[in-house]
């Protein structure tokens, strides 16, 4: 069953007028632009996903909090007229005897039960609506699935960390835990990735030709096999589709048209490829389970370096969809450092201070979900709440500042769906149905087609709330069954 | 609302699959933020739980179904490009083995890993192209447990475009490409037979099979295009090798997948390559392919005679020692850094050491061919001098040495290594070193808690030993049905710190028993010990601890976890270890006699 859409031509093919500004070379300058030329605002679906859960209770204090030292959601009080808070999304339809560590961040943003610790129950919604947006594929070269973080905790479930998902519930892309390796992705670099042969080089433009040539015969193998000669099932054709898929782009950055500047938006500046911070990455990020020290400095200095090429690849229209991920499902690192927001003390972190006696894992400030008191201050939790949501509103930000303003006048934040969710709505491990009832949700404007501005209490299914959102775009098919209510709450 | 049927008093491993835990006390756990599956817990009252059951969930996090029932809200997903969910863990007697319902696990096709890959190549065109390959390849997905499961190998753009790279650099590597392209077609010219003969013959190699006609067709064109920028036939042929280490065909196996639906025998081509894969991470040799061409491998005797011959090839013992650190992820060492507030004076740098142990441990049982539980109480220990000083061994000497563990009753066997003992973080949590045991030794599992659970903790005075706390657990009426299971069965190692250091006291003085009981399950009586040495002794000599190493060692092959519909062929091989050795070659032996290995279920879709 395919994807339909019900979208207008223009948001691909029509429009005029684009800004050519002086680049160094770099591959995103070689991708066809059709962002530049639309008069519409593209299709975007972002998924911003933090871990650990965001209580029901403090949810229910909405922006004027509990006390005066700690509003949780305070960092989106700029953003809150370009967004709605979404309260009751219930995911309890995704419980799969596992802890939401598991089952609550498999169902961010698919909204289904997975079938193990590495795969979802089925596709997301950024990737829902890619797949009903642009029926016959993404422009060339650009990334389906754009996707990067700040995440630690890793080793024994990739749902933990993984948003973007296929049809199957496997990963469209592995994200990038540095900076700079996110940059690479988006924007290039990638070594024999770079440019193609001077014309004045006959032998090295042959090479090239030869190159293609082998690409070709293998695309044809993966046709033959997606096909029904091919003998395969249908999970196993949509593995191999997921293989040609990335041939595609891998041959669009080969082989793009010319060498040359071509129209790129207004809004993307000269991507500049940032360097690491000292944070870990790969199997060091995550020393057995056993959590990380590290500091304010870096935890934000890392992030905030993701969220840069994160929204630099989408002002430059190198990905229209993906996710991103600020700490992980279960994240456990144990945080030192001075918070201040808008020049107060929000908190002196020290996990290690306020857990004494214990150590490894259960220092981490993981503890306090778990801790959590419904009639309790829990202080730490808030503060450590108030960092998260302040590091989500700083990436919706970049969304939505001046040089993301489209041609219609608003900005990429407004244009697009921008889904933020979490893995609970209690972090206590002791009542899954209470894990997984109430699960945070943010979503943005959709271009005009949802509400913004107001907190709503939806009391419903992730699942439905993922195909209402779908079938505002007008894409036809839906996530799970299809089945469910249309969320009406949320729909201008 | 989780509480399952118990089994009977004799699981078959087939039921490993399709039970877990079932409690009958009211649970309220006191498992902080313990991970790895759920936190204790269960409904209603009665008299204590039982453990049942064993899920493919716990290691790998790979089992190919759902729980209790078919994907709720997960299978709404159930779509043509997204396979339905697998039962696999309902419990009870319905799910014993039944003929009649006995139907294959899912087919998916599946990316060699990295090492496959590697042995693929190297195999084929006989050359080693390590560590480029290494250097070249991304990491796989790092998730606990066995890394070559089919759902978990997908396909980022950094592969993709390692491949193409890879395949250029090989193909540069060849030495005298004229020569290589000699060792499969004896001819030179631009022909369009010439071509063919290169193509069949290359392809038959590094393709796993015989080559179809469209993909024949596509490398012929591959001629064409190189013949029309004057490519030369060598040149042309080293092109089509660059397309063949590309294509699907070489980056996956695949196998005939579609049918009207029944269960049919996977070819003897596809077997050979199930065989090859689950015993050498590499694709079969000249001798199994003859065995699959000739029918051989249509007959038990024909599969037995071809893995008792491969077992003894070096690759078996490079993948069986792969599955046992896979199995208790001993890639966790890696990484693992204890704090030096906690553990001052600790060198991190041991917990290499460690990981050389458990590995050398699987080396002795492997080399001395003993049953593979004896790993348990194994009474002698491969170590380096400064992990021989850490334990306290007598007599340390330089170097990595083997002592003799025979007067040492507080060291020998797998679950006395600092490697075991790490688990249950700095705190050595019994709750976490028992979720492990469940897991992983026992193949069973712990479900969450009800709705209605209490999860707080006992109140507990200051400096009382952890010991106490655990037992403060088990006995309470609350949390005592599920605690029972999970932190009897590790008291035993409750005297070894979280760098695995014994000490009969803990740091406040008080005295630390060491015995306990393991409750087997469908077995009404548990099975008492006194200290390690007599748990050690138990786990070597139990069904239970071997049927489940028989599980994991089938997941590894298959690349999956078994469903619960592959009940009837577990317990197949199941049977015929139970009248062997149950050597590890035994029971990848028995495996691969069984519709595991032999046959699929075919798809209409």
């Amino acid at each position: 069953m395919k994807y339909t859409r019900i979208l207008d031509r223009r948001t691909l093919l029509k429009g005029a007028g684009s800004v050519v500004i002086g680049l160094p070379f770099l591959e995103e300058m070689r991708i066809q632009s059709v962002y530049a030329q639309a008069a519409a605002p593209p299709v975007r679906g972002l998924n911003l996903f933090f871990g650990l859960g965001y209580p029901m209770p403090i949810q229910s204090e909405g922006f004027e909090g509990k006390n005066s030292w700690i509003k949780t959601l305070e960092p989106f009080e700029p953003l809150k007229s370009k967004l709605a808070i979404l309260r009751g999304v219930n995911q309890t339809l995704a419980d799969h005897a596992d802890n939401s560590h598991y089952d609550g961040a498999a169902a961010a943003f698919t909204g289904t039960k997975m079938p193990n610790k590495n795969t979802t129950g089925g596709i997301s919604v950024d990737q829902a609506l890619r797949r009903g947006g642009y029926p016959q594929g993404l422009p060339a070269g650009m990334i389906p699935a754009i996707s990067g973080g700040t995440f630690f905790r890793r080793s024994d479930s990739t749902n933990r960390y993984i948003h973007s998902r296929n049809q199957d519930g496997s990963p469209v892309e592995v994200p990038k835990d540095t900076p700079a390796a996110f940059f690479t992705r988006v924007f290039g670099e990638a070594p024999g990735m770079t440019g193609m042969p001077a014309a004045s080089d006959p032998a090295a433009a042959r090479q090239q030709r030869l190159r293609k040539s082998v690409l070709d015969t293998v695309t044809a193998q993966y046709k033959h096999f997606m096909s029904d000669a091919g003998n395969l099932g249908a999970p196993s054709r949509a593995r191999l589709a997921d293989h040609l898929d990335r041939i595609r782009e891998l041959e669009a950055r080969i082989f793009a048209a010319d060498g040359g500047p071509t129209p790129k938006p207004a809004a993307c500046p000269t991507p500049v490829k940032p360097v690491d911070p000292s944070v870990p990455s790969g199997t060091a990020a995550d020393p057995g389970g056993q959590g990380i020290n590290i500091t304010l400095t870096d935890l934000v200095g890392h992030w905030q370096k993701i969220a840069d090429v994160f929204a630099l690849a989408v002002k430059c229209d190198r990905a229209r969809f993906g996710s991103a991920v600020f700490q992980g499902a279960g994240e456990r690192i144990r945080l030192k450092g001075n918070y201040q927001y808008d020049g107060r003390l929000i908190y002196d972190f020290d996990d290690a201070r306020d857990r004494p006696g214990t150590s490894g894992a259960t220092a981490c400030s993981h503890e306090y979900w778990h801790s959590f008191a419904d009639a309790g201050e829990n202080r730490q939790l808030r503060a450590h709440l108030h960092l998260m949501m302040n590091q989500i509103a700083h990436l919706m930000k970049l969304l939505d500042a001046p040089d993301a303003v489209e041609e219609n006048g608003k900005t990429i934040l407004e244009n697009s769906m921008v889904i933020v969710s979490t893995e609970s709505g209690d972090g206590r491990h002791n009542d899954s149905t209470r894990e997984l009832t109430g699960v945070l949700h943010m979503i943005s404007g959709g271009n005009g087609r949802f509400k913004t501005g107001q907190i709503i209490d939806v009391n419903n299914h992730g699942i439905h709330l993922y195909n209402t959102m779908l079938a505002a775009f007008g894409v036809g098919r839906t996530m799970g069954d299809g089945g469910g209510a249309t969320i009406d709450q949320i729909l201008l | 609302m989780r509480n399952r049927p118990s089994l009977r008093s004799s699981a078959p491993l087939g039921q490993l699959l399709v039970a877990t835990m079932a409690f009958a006390a009211g649970c309220t756990g006191s498992v902080s933020s313990e991970e790895g599956g759920a936190a204790a817990g269960a409904a209603g009252s009665g008299t204590g739980g039982q453990v049942s059951a064993g899920a493919g969930v716990g290691n790998a996090g790979v089992s190919a179904g759902g729980t209790s029932s078919p994907a709720g809200g997960g299978a709404a997903g159930s779509t043509a490009a997204n396979p339905p969910a697998v039962p696999r863990a309902h419990p009870g007697e319905e799910f014993a083995c039944d003929p009649g319902s006995a139907t294959p696990g899912p087919s998916l096709v599946r990316r060699l890993t990295a090492t496959e890959y590697i042995n693929s190549v190297e195999h084929a065109l006989s050359i080693k192209i390590q560590p480029l390959a290494t250097t070249e390849l991304p990491a796989e997905v790092a998730s606990s447990g066995f890394d070559n499961d089919a759902n978990a190998l997908v396909v980022s753009y950094e592969r993709v475009a390692a491949y193409e790279r890879l395949a250029t650099l090989i193909a540069g590597q060849l030495g005298d490409p004229a020569a290589f392209v000699a060792r499969f077609s004896d001819c030179s010219t631009m022909t369009e037979a010439c071509q063919t003969k290169l193509i069949d013959s290359l392809g038959r190699k590094l393709l796993r099979g015989a080559v179809q006609p469209a993909e024949r067709t596509a490398f012929l064109a591959l001629y064409q295009a190189a013949q029309a920028e004057a490519a030369s036939y060598v040149e042309a042929s080293t092109l089509v090798l660059r397309a063949m280490l590309q294509s699907p065909r070489f980056i996956y196996r695949i196998e005939k997948e579609r049918g009207d639906g029944s269960v049919q025998a996977v070819s003897a081509t596809e077997l050979a390559s199930r065989i090859s894969y689950a015993l050498w991470q590499a694709p079969p040799d000249d001798a199994l392919v003859a065995a699959a061409d000739t029918g051989k491998l249509e007959q038990e005797t024909g599969v037995a005679a071809e893995v008792q011959r491969m077992l003894q090839d070096p690759r078996a013992y490079v993948t069986a020692s792969t599955f046992f650190s896979d199995w208790l992820d001993l890639r966790r060492l890696d990484t693992l850094q204890r704090s030096a507030d906690a553990f001052p004076g600790f060198d991190n740098a041991l917990h290499a050491d460690m990981k050389q142990e458990t590995t050398a441990l699987f080396e002795a049982v492997w080399k001395s061919k003993a049953r593979l539980t004896s790993l348990y109480d194994l009474e002698s220990t491969t170590v380096s001098q400064a992990l021989a000083k850490h334990y306290g061994l007598p007599s340390p000497r330089e170097g990595v040495a083997t002592y003799d563990l025979t007067a040492v009753p507080t060291r020998g066997g797998l679950l006395t290594h600092g490697s075991i003992l790490a688990i249950g973080g700095e705190q050595a949590s019994s709750v976490m070193r028992g979720l492990f045991f469940i897991e992983n030794v026992l193949c069973s599992e712990i479900v969450a808690p009800p709705a209605s659970a209490d999860t707080t903790p006992p109140p507990l005075g200051a400096g009382v030993s952890r010991r106490t706390v655990s037992a403060a657990r088990v006995a309470n009426p609350a949390c005592g049905g599920c605690h029972s299971q999970m932190e009897q069965p590790v008291w035993g190692l409750i005297r070894y710190s979280a760098t695995g250091v014994y000490s009969e006291k803990d740091e406040f003085g008080n005295e630390l028993p060491a015995d306990g009981e393991i409750r087997f399950p469908g077995q009404q009586a548990p099975a008492p010990y006194a200290d390690v040495a007599e748990l050690s002794r138990v786990l070597a000599q139990s069904e239970r601890a071997r049927d489940c190493l028989t599980l994991k060692i089938a997941q590894y092959a298959l690349g999956r976890s078994p469903a619960g519909s592959e009940s009837c062929a577990l317990d197949a091989a199941r049977q015929v270890i139970a009248s062997s050795p149950g050597t590890y070659g035994d029971m990848i032996g028995a495996l691969s006699q069984t519709d595991l290995f032999r046959r699929l279920k075919t798809q209409t879709n």
